[in-house]
């Protein structure tokens, strides 16, 4: 199953809940996200609780498109559509299932990982997917990758 | 003893590094944090009203597919994540074969 990267920031000043999104195609496939990176870039000055989440979604947020590069080199090209920058949340982002979060200081940074087959999954449905949020809509600015097969 | 289905690490210039394990709901498919040396049987709930920020509550477990579940799944009802995606996916073929997406 090949592998993808997708790093992804938010350098703009929309407030706005998403920070990433990964959706399938009208080519459908699952996508299996397995580790997930971010950091507030913001210089924080005070302490503030970010909640970082990641939720399954069933439509498309308004954003910058990016493309997730093979971590082999050798795979395929990434099928889902992934963006960022995103400037207008999908509607469905603050209802949709979700499925980890992290509360954390803005100042610090977390990662997280999954063993093989405990990846946190999105259907294989055109426009559905996975997303990578906070549950509070921020200005702030943030930066991170996410690994993810498809 | 479950195996290790998730990790978290979260580095705070202002303090410590943490670690944690995390289990996968065989329901919904979201990771919830395990207490340590609890082997899973201690969930960590993200809680900004008590000290620490999570409060620690007993696990679930389905009696039917013999697997942890995540404390919104704990209803009584089994479906599997595996059945709840291929029906989510087979309703939207149905809709889009009827021309109705």
């Amino acid at each position: 199953m090949p592998r993808y990267a997708a790093p992804f920031t938010k350098t703009n000043s929309d407030s706005v809940l998403q920070i990433l999104e990964i959706l399938s195609q009208a080519t459908v496939q699952r996508c299996r996200l397995d580790h997930l990176i971010v950091k507030n870039k913001g210089t924080e000055a005070a302490d503030a609780v970010f909640d970082y989440v990641v939720r399954r979604v069933t439509g498309s947020a308004t954003g910058t498109a990016l493309t997730p590069n093979p971590v082999d080199p050798n795979d395929a090209a990434c099928r889902s559509a992934a963006k960022h920058i995103i400037t207008a949340d999908a509607a469905s982002f603050s209802g949709g299932a979700e499925l980890l979060r992290v509360p954390l200081n803005n100042r610090a940074t977390f990662q997280w990982m999954a063993s093989d087959g405990q990846e946190l999954v999105g259907a294989a449905v055109n426009t559905n997917g996975l997303s990578v949020g906070v549950a509070a809509a921020t200005t702030s600015t943030f930066a991170g990758t996410a690994f993810f097969k498809e | 003893m479950p195996r290790q289905e998730g990790y978290l690490i979260i580095t705070d210039p202002e303090g410590p590094v943490i670690e944690r394990d995390t289990l996968r709901c065989r329901h919904c498919g979201r990771h919830v944090e395990v207490k340590p040396a609890t082997m899973g049987q201690v969930y960590l709930i993200p809680d900004r009203r008590v000290p620490g920020g999570y409060r620690e509550v007993a696990g679930a477990y389905c009696g039917k597919c013999h697997a942890p579940i995540c404390l919104t799944c704990d209803t009584g009802h089994c479906e599997p994540l595996e059945r709840q995606l291929e029906r989510q996916e087979s309703r939207r073929s149905i809709l889009t074969a009827a021309g109705l997406l």
